[in-house]
């Protein structure tokens, strides 16, 4: 323990700089496939076999392993942090996609129609009535992409794109489990830290979007 | 031209079967539309036709004279009020907001909006100083019907859609609803077509009746017309659960009174022969057989109905309706 | 593709390899989360602590999991197994926990009613009624184990991981490829055969 603390006093320039670089590798795989998906997710609500096609091929991809796509990306960019934001981004698009799509599909149905109903346009329907509702659910998805990105940064070390994947690899390589639990430790801290901020902001806007469950009740 | 609606020969169907056939009818301005049949018989399909939630396969609907098919569809719903069952209240915004969504999406200014919102709350009986700001959430099944049907009165619409509004309240809220409705329609004077599976429903709210069996209009008209003239054995049957009840209501008491009598009327000129039997029932037991006097208030002309006469119409209302 | 079609000898024994890491990590996920499941929807209070503490567990990123037991377990088979089937165990334990929960009350009551003893009405109404969720917490759990599996071969499991690790090692494409089609499909057979089983015990 005494000589992890060192080794954090010793390499502060160090560790900071494999944070920033794990940080800003996971916010732009993440930020890049909610670009992507988001988009996606309405197009799938607006035109719904298009979505079905989405969904299939989103669930087949989810089973190549997220480190196989990180080796695959090599070849297209070689090595560094493109291939690894390409790695990032393409595991970033399914829990994105198929949260807001599956939020914006279950709606009530009954809100729909009301309001089609009351003459509002397709578009009017999903700005002012379906997005805002499904967007608890969408933040679930980005939270769900977040927290993998910083896992999957971690493997990004093994093409050269940097993060705090390094000192792990480092700490394997070296038998030095110092330098193992420096990476180690900081990785698995970010990783909760995300998910209880994102968590908090999701459970913020089911409050907020819903407030009158829990205000005033029926007289 | 006082066809507030008229259907021409409406026809929907999905693949090869037809859930509306050539359906035809007309409702006039201002008049109080049920549309009524069992379960399956296309009567909401009918009505979703009317505003092109669903498009129908042929056939012609006029809104005011004007071919439906040829209004833009959104516009088009802009200018009929739209109520359904499951209400459809939008959970995030406030009850305010739901009632002035219509406007919203027209453009009109918050000002206008939130005067208009509020004036119609108050007229389905929310007063907008207690409900405005509240969500959805936070109101009864009934309250929440009432927002309802304030959404669909606001943006002063020529025509109102109403897909069984009161199916999902208990019957107690569902009959304070009808009579706030009664008094909405007779107050704004709006057009109103009403679909329910419930005769009783249909008989107290409606001036105009249509009867739907099979995706085809079976008969249509006022109330007296379909219990007293049924045009085939399905509406004598039909209609034969709640008859004897709703013939009572439909019936004068005083076509079976002798005219004459002095003294304070215990009731209208105008009384129906159920109200001569409420009214009876309200008596006490020694007194129930003494006759009873219909007449205005002003005395002016007077009927004396016995009791035994009144018998004489129930049992002529039954045996009529076998 | 040249490489698989070449040396099937060599993806015989890595398949191998990889299935026995992960279907070993999640056996003893499921030998875990059963009893931990069941005792999480039983014994109300320890529901929120167990499956937030396993819920913890599970937001650690795989490197740094197997970073931490490489101090104490070494280099090696056990370190993978032991790493993954600590992933599976949320995901096993959580299906079990509301699978149970999911039960209706008037089924637990007509149990009770008929004279069941607790342990009957669980054995044969309760756990059949759960079994489907059970299930689909096996398969996710089979799914996701198989894909992080292939990080197993750096530290010394084996498995489809080497050829990718190769691959990346010497940049050749081919190798990565060898690696992660089978893994892939791998992931896939299981997902389908689990899904089978799944839907009959709906039925």
């Amino acid at each position: 323990m005494d000589a992890l603390i060192t080794f954090f006093a010793q390499n502060a320039e160090l560790l900071g700089k494999l944070v920033r670089q794990h940080l800003v590798l996971s916010a732009a795989g993440t930020g890049l496939g909610f670009c992507i998906a988001f988009p996606m997710a309405v197009a799938g609500s607006l035109l719904p076999r298009l979505g079905q096609g989405f969904a299939t091929v989103a669930n087949l991809a989810q089973t190549v392993p997220s480190f196989a796509v990180l080796g695959l990306a090599i070849p297209l960019l070689g090595i560094g942090f493109a291939p690894a934001l390409l790695a990032l981004t393409l595991r970033a698009l399914l829990p994105i996609f198929l949260n807001a799509y599956v939020g914006l599909r279950e709606l009530d149905p009954a809100l729909r129609e009301a309001a089609k109903g009351i003459g509002m346009t397709r578009w009017q329907s999903l700005v002012l009535v379906e997005l805002p509702l499904s967007l608890p659910a969408v933040v679930g998805g980005l939270r769900t992409a977040a927290v993998e990105s910083i896992g999957i940064a971690t493997l990004a070390a093994f093409i050269g794109g940097g993060g705090l994947g390094d000192l792990i690899l480092q700490g394997i390589a070296l038998r030095d489990t110092v330098r193992l639990l420096a990476g180690a430790l900081p990785a698995a801290g970010l990783a909760i830290l995300v998910e209880l901020t994102l968590a908090a902001l999701q459970a913020y806007l089911v409050r907020r979007t819903l407030r009158g469950s829990a205000g005033t009740p029926a007289p | 031209m006082s066809d507030a609606l008229r259907l021409e020969a409406v026809t929907k169907s999905y693949g090869s079967t037809a859930v509306v056939k050539g359906a035809s009818f007309a409702v006039k301005t201002g008049q109080f539309c049920a549309i009524v049949g069992p379960s399956g018989c296309g009567k909401t399909t009918t009505l979703k036709m009317i505003n092109r939630i669903i498009e129908p396969t042929s056939g012609r609907i006029f809104i005011e004279g004007q071919d439906a098919a040829a209004i833009d569809p959104v516009q088009l719903r802009r200018r009929i009020g739209y109520v359904i069952q499951q209400v459809g209240l939008f959970p995030h915004m406030s009850v305010e907001d739901n009632v002035a969504a219509v406007l919203r999406i027209t453009g009109r200014p918050r000002e206008e909006r939130r005067r208009l919102a509020h004036a119609m709350l108050d007229l389905v009986g929310l007063p907008a100083s207690q409900y405005a700001r509240r969500r959805p959430s936070a109101l009864s099944g009934g309250q929440q019907q009432r927002v309802g049907v304030a959404r669909a009165l606001v943006a002063d619409p020529e025509l109102i859609l109403m897909d069984e509004p009161f199916a999902a309240v208990d019957p107690v809220v569902r009959k304070q609803l009808q009579d706030e409705l009664r008094r909405i329609q007779a107050e704004t004077g709006k057009t109103i077509v009403f679909v329910t599976h419930d005769l009783p429903e249909a008989f107290s709210l409606a001036s105009h009746i249509v009867i739907f069996k099979d995706g085809q209009v079976v008969q249509a008209g006022g109330p007296e017309e379909l219990l007293f003239a049924p045009a085939s054995p399905f509406v004598s049957d039909y209609l034969a659960e709640s008859r004897e009840l709703l013939g009572l209501r439909f019936m004068q008491a005083r076509g079976f009174a002798t005219p004459g009598g002095g003294g304070v009327p215990d009731l209208p000129g105008d009384a129906s022969v159920l109200d001569v039997v409420q009214a009876l029932a309200r008596r006490t037991v020694g007194d129930r057989l003494a006759p009873i006097l219909l007449g205005d208030a002003q005395g002016a002309q007077t009927w004396q109905l016995q009791p035994q006469d009144l018998v004489r119409a129930i049992v002529g209302a039954v045996a009529t309706s076998g | 593709m040249d490489y698989i079609l070449g040396a099937p000898q060599v993806i015989l024994e890595l398949a191998l390899q990889h299935l026995a890491v992960s279907g070993g990590a999640v056996l003893i996920a499921l030998l875990l989360g059963l009893p931990l499941g069941i005792l999480a929807a039983k014994v109300r209070w320890l529901e929120l602590p167990v499956l937030t503490f396993a819920g913890l567990l599970y937001l650690i990123p795989s490197l740094a999991l197997f970073a931490f037991l490489i101090p104490t377990l070494g280099l090696g088979t056990q370190t993978a197994v032991v790493g993954l089937s600590i992933y599976s165990l949320l995901v096993i334990m959580r299906n079990v926990a509301i699978g149970l929960g999911s039960v209706p009350e008037p089924l637990r009551e007509a149990a009770r009613g008929i004279g069941m003893t607790a342990g009957q009405s669980f054995r044969l109404v309760e756990l059949p009624l759960a079994l489907p969720l059970i299930i689909a917490g096996v398969r996710i759990a089979t799914v996701m184990t198989i894909g992080i599996a292939s990080l197993a071969a750096y530290i010394g499991a084996g498995g489809f991981g080497v050829l990718i690790f190769r691959g990346i090692a010497t940049a050749d494409n081919d190798l990565i490829v060898a690696g992660a089609l089978p893994t892939a499909l791998m992931a896939l057979a299981c997902d389908a055969l689990l899904r089978r089983l799944e839907r009959r015990l709906r039925r």
